[in-house]
């Protein structure tokens, strides 16, 4: 398995951690923690993409998954930002600047979100 | 020049395997850097993915043939699948990022990455399916005199 997945339990947050290589072969685990986590954190959902070695364009699309639901739940998500791997995946698709992102899982789990999140 | 062939079937656990092997491949060669070495990866990752879909959609069992063509000034990644053909031009434009389209739309989002992160990109229909054709350059092909003229200026200097 080249991508690790797992949910947890944070400070009234759902932590879904996504480590590894997020591509169409482990989409389906990716997208199976997002609905756990969505419903474990009545809303509240932090993906944590420290560990995530790499990224394209279906795995892209979970990440997308999970702020349409969390919008369409009025629910709240941050996003720890991934290492420089799949930076550029992120550039060229705009969903830096479209994702919450923080810089560290103590960022996301501080009540201001770290003092704000980070832009692009 | 070099070059390093590679079948697979088309299942998504061998993007990984795709990816590592066409990276291997390319470092061997040291050509290019490597943050264009990781956006090829994206590239013959998308490529690849799109491959795997076709043949599904198809139900094709066929393996899938990556090729990488190891030249001295560029890299040239191939991939080949026998899934029934794609048109490029049905994918349309990128809907705006915060546009609900944009979700809909995602399927086409790896042809998109592909031609931004390579130099070139080319979809070839065959007779059984589609080729596409990665190019990225050892350096960027407009900026090449400059570079040269560059070092010569601070070999002056």
């Amino acid at each position: 398995m080249f991508c690790d997945v797992s949910v947890t339990e944070r400070d009234g947050w759902a932590v879904v951690h996504l480590g590894g290589e997020l591509d169409l072969a482990s989409v389906p685990a990716a997208r199976q923690a997002v609905f756990e986590g969505l419903q474990r954190g009545r809303g509240r959902l932090v993906l944590d993409l420290t560990d995530l070695a790499f990224v394209d364009s279906a795995g892209l699309g979970v990440l997308l998954g999970a702020l349409r639901r969390v919008n369409e739940k009025g629910g709240e998500l941050r996003v720890v930002r991934p290492g420089p791997g799949p930076r550029r995946a992120f550039a060229v698709t705009g969903l830096d600047a479209l994702l919450p992102l923080v810089a560290t899982l103590d960022d996301a789990l501080a009540s201001d979100g770290g003092g704000g999140t980070t832009g692009a | 020049m070099p070059e390093v062939v590679l079948e697979i079937p088309a299942r998504p656990e061998f993007l990984a395997l795709t990816r590592q092997v066409v990276a291997a491949a390319v470092s061997l060669a040291d050509t290019v850097s490597a943050d264009r070495l990781d956006d090829l990866r994206v590239a013959v990752s998308e490529a690849t993915t799109n491959a795997v879909e076709a043949h599904a959609q198809v139900g094709s069992a066929d393996r899938i043939v990556v090729r990488c063509d190891l030249a001295s000034d560029r890299v040239e990644v191939e991939v080949v699948d026998q899934g029934g053909g794609f048109d490029p031009g049905s994918v349309g434009q990128a809907p705006a990022a915060e546009d609900e389209d944009r979700l809909a739309w995602e399927h086409g989002l790896g042809l998109s990455i592909m031609r931004e992160l390579t130099d070139e990109t080319r979809i070839v229909p065959t007779p059984d399916g589609t080729a596409v054709h990665l190019v990225v350059y050892a350096r960027p092909p407009a900026r090449a005199g400059e570079d040269e003229a560059d070092r010569e200026g601070r070999e002056d200097g």
